[in-house]
């Protein structure tokens, strides 16, 4: 045995030994606070004198009432607030002089973090610190999800930068403590009556919120609610794999990309699925799906264009696509069109079943509602000869594309089957067969649903465990 | 792996003077919330070395509130010298020596009491408890001090000798001899369970 590991041993016996006695020292020391020491007092022999005293004590007091009023208020007036993100949310406002004025989570999490903290009064400096001594003691931040988020918001945005400045600096080196590398987003925040909007819409904090925007005005393809789950750190990695430049936010440090299997990983998955030696992969990244985050990996290879989503936490293959490259144009601009086919060059339809089936791994009796239609028509879709295969089975829905000329998977996804999904869960609940109006809902049900996922993610925190 | 529980457990301990400082100085402004946040840092150190001078659990649990209650009330007068946690530990070496003299007697644990210590406290294994009774039993008062400022306060030997008055070879061949005997002590341990 080591030294350090019997020193280990001998550390943690004290530390669990160690009784719990805070409350009794807080409560000791509000005590302590409450000293009231009581000069004597002598009386003035002259009534006159007496009288002029008190004149002059009322005018005193007249005075140092409205000066009082007057500080009072300045210092009871919010200059700043600061949000903290990680996935908890926080947000703290504080006087011009740096107190504390209140401390208020935004969401679940935050609740925990702030747990029964009374930090009104404090300088912002040591409510930072616990906050965040809280967020590591509680996991919330740690080795998988390492990004933090502060935004100032001031009115001044001199005042503003400097403090972002400052609490970045301060977050940095409480984090180079720990036993990860952290990484620090920090911003002032400048909101407008839009933004404050989708805030408390969403219920999350400003800073959030214009982060979100600046990425969302970068890749108008998402959605702001799509975006409200993720946290802070994955917002980071979506940003930085898209190369999203978001030029008013500074950051410290990277994000944590070990919850993820690394577009390298998946950059493999999807070769070696696709039965393809390395081939020029056009684009590796993070892209945020129906609730997944997923690699989206496009790559050329043998005159096939692929397009593959990889389940960037557990490396499924959730989507895949192969197309022909169709894009042979002659020198007029009018399409060649490809070899001219016979319908009697085509595989049967029982065959394109059959080869889907197979690919699916999924036996005859198992299917329900197979559709299978063969699009021969030569219309605009670049689809001539090719059989559209659709069907249910277990819980799934399956969608093939195969080409009806030599049995080659063009196209194949599988999706949680909704029907299925509710009718297994609520059996004996008729009310929502008439309720179209929850479509949104089971869409988003179905988003991050995925027994795979569930699978691998068990396992993986088996592996935590262990250790 | 267990990564994220370690390093909550580090941070815990996170000694960082830097730090200290900062809640030290807020403290002298009468801030509980940093109170709050330097106990949750430091207590296991505190009550560590306050069992360790005095042999007893209620003791040292006596002089862990009196050590924060003193550090709040005399924060103000509290100059950093960059050593913020021996000056905390040395309020609790003098809180724990004023206790000594006071009461003049001590009543050690058993292992069957530090047992029974560990069925009570949530958290506290059965080996836990047995490497508290090796501790406790096996060490002399100095060995164990030493130790504890080692294990605990993450003391250099420097500091460790600054703190207990003692030489520095003097400081670090008790540890040594403190580690081997421990190392001895828990390895048998270990065999029988």
């Amino acid at each position: 045995m080591k030294n350090s590991e019997i020193e280990a041993q001998v550390r943690r016996a004290f530390t669990r030994a160690t009784p719990d006695v805070l409350d009794a020292v807080l409560s000791d020391c509000q005590a302590q606070k409450g000293r009231v020491i009581i000069m004597p007092v002598e009386k003035p022999s002259n009534p006159w004198v007496f009288r002029f005293a008190a004149i002059a004590a009322a005018f005193v007091f007249l005075f140092l009432g409205a000066a009082g009023y007057f500080i009072y208020n300045r210092d009871n007036a919010v200059a700043s607030t600061v949000s903290l993100d990680v996935n908890p949310s926080i947000e703290i406002t504080a006087n011009r002089k740096e107190r504390v004025l209140a401390v208020r989570a935004l969401n679940e999490e935050g609740r925990t973090v702030i747990g029964d903290m009374d930090l009104t009064g404090s300088s912002l400096d040591v409510t930072v610190n616990a906050l965040i001594g809280s967020m590591v003691r509680n996991g919330y931040l740690n080795d998988l999800a390492n990004s933090i988020l502060v935004s100032v918001d001031n009115a001044d945005p001199t005042v503003g930068a400097a403090l972002e400045e400052k609490l970045a600096r301060e977050i940095n080196k409480l984090l180079a403590n720990s036993a990860f590398d952290g990484a620090v987003l920090s911003q002032t925040v400048h909101p407008s009556s839009e933004l404050r909007k989708q805030a408390e819409i969403y219920g999350i904090t400003l800073g959030k919120a214009q982060l979100i925007k600046l990425i969302i005005d970068k890749n108008p393809n998402y959605r702001f609610e799509d975006l409200v789950p993720l946290s802070i750190n994955q917002l980071s990695l979506l940003a930085s794999s898209q190369k999203l430049q978001l030029d008013s936010v500074t950051s410290i440090g990277r994000a944590s990309e070990k919850g993820l299997i690394g577009a390298d990983r998946a950059r493999e998955i999807a070769l070696q699925h696709a039965n393809v030696s390395a081939s020029d992969v056009v684009k590796v990244e993070l892209d945020y799906e129906n609730g997944v985050l997923v690699y989206e990996v496009d790559f050329v290879a043998g005159g096939f264009e692929y397009e593959y989503d990889i389940n960037a936490t557990n490396g499924t293959v959730i989507k895949h696509d192969k197309d022909t490259i169709v894009d042979i144009k002659s020198s007029d601009g009018t399409r060649t069109p490809r070899a001219t086919p016979t319908a009697s060059a085509y595989i049967t339809a029982q065959r394109a079943k059959e080869i889907a089936l197979a690919y699916a791994g999924v036996s005859t009796e198992d299917v329900r509602e197979f559709e299978i239609e063969l699009d021969d028509d030569d219309d605009d879709d670049d689809e001539i000869g090719v059989y559209e295969i659709e069907f249910k089975a277990g819980g799934d829905e399956y969608e093939f594309k195969i080409d009806a000329r030599n049995g080659t998977i063009l196209k194949f996804e599988r999706d949680r089957d909704d029907d299925a999904a509710r009718s297994a869960s609520s059996h004996d609940d008729d009310m929502d067969d008439d309720d179209d109006g929850d479509d949104y809902d089971d869409d988003h049900h179905d988003d991050d649903h995925d027994d795979h996922d569930d699978h691998d993610d068990d396992h993986h925190d088996d592996d935590d465990d262990d250790d | 792996m267990a990564l994220s529980l370690t390093s909550a457990i580090e941070y815990r301990h996170d000694t960082d003077p830097r730090l200290l400082d900062v809640f030290l100085e807020a403290i002298a402004r009468g801030d509980k919330a940093a109170l709050t946040e330097l106990y949750h840092r430091t207590s296991a150190s505190v009550y560590a070395f306050a069992l360790s001078i005095l042999r007893n659990a209620s003791d040292a649990e006596d002089v862990l509130h009196d050590t924060f209650v003193t550090i709040f009330t005399a924060g103000a007068t509290y100059r950093s010298q960059g050593k913020p946690m021996a000056w905390i530990l040395t309020i609790t070496r003098n809180l724990s020596l004023m206790k000594l003299r006071q009461e003049s007697r001590t009543s050690e644990l058993s292992q069957d009491e530090w047992a029974l210590m560990a069925d009570e406290h949530q958290g506290l294994t059965a080996d836990d408890a047995l490497v508290l009774h090796k501790v406790m039993q096996n060490l002399s008062d100095q060995e164990r001090q030493i130790v504890v400022l080692h294990a605990l306060a993450g003391f250099k030997h420097r500091e460790t000798a600054s703190l207990l008055k003692m030489p520095l070879p003097t400081v670090i061949s008790k540890y040594n001899r403190a580690v081997k005997k421990l190392r001895g002590l828990l390895v048998r341990g270990e065999r029988q369970s």
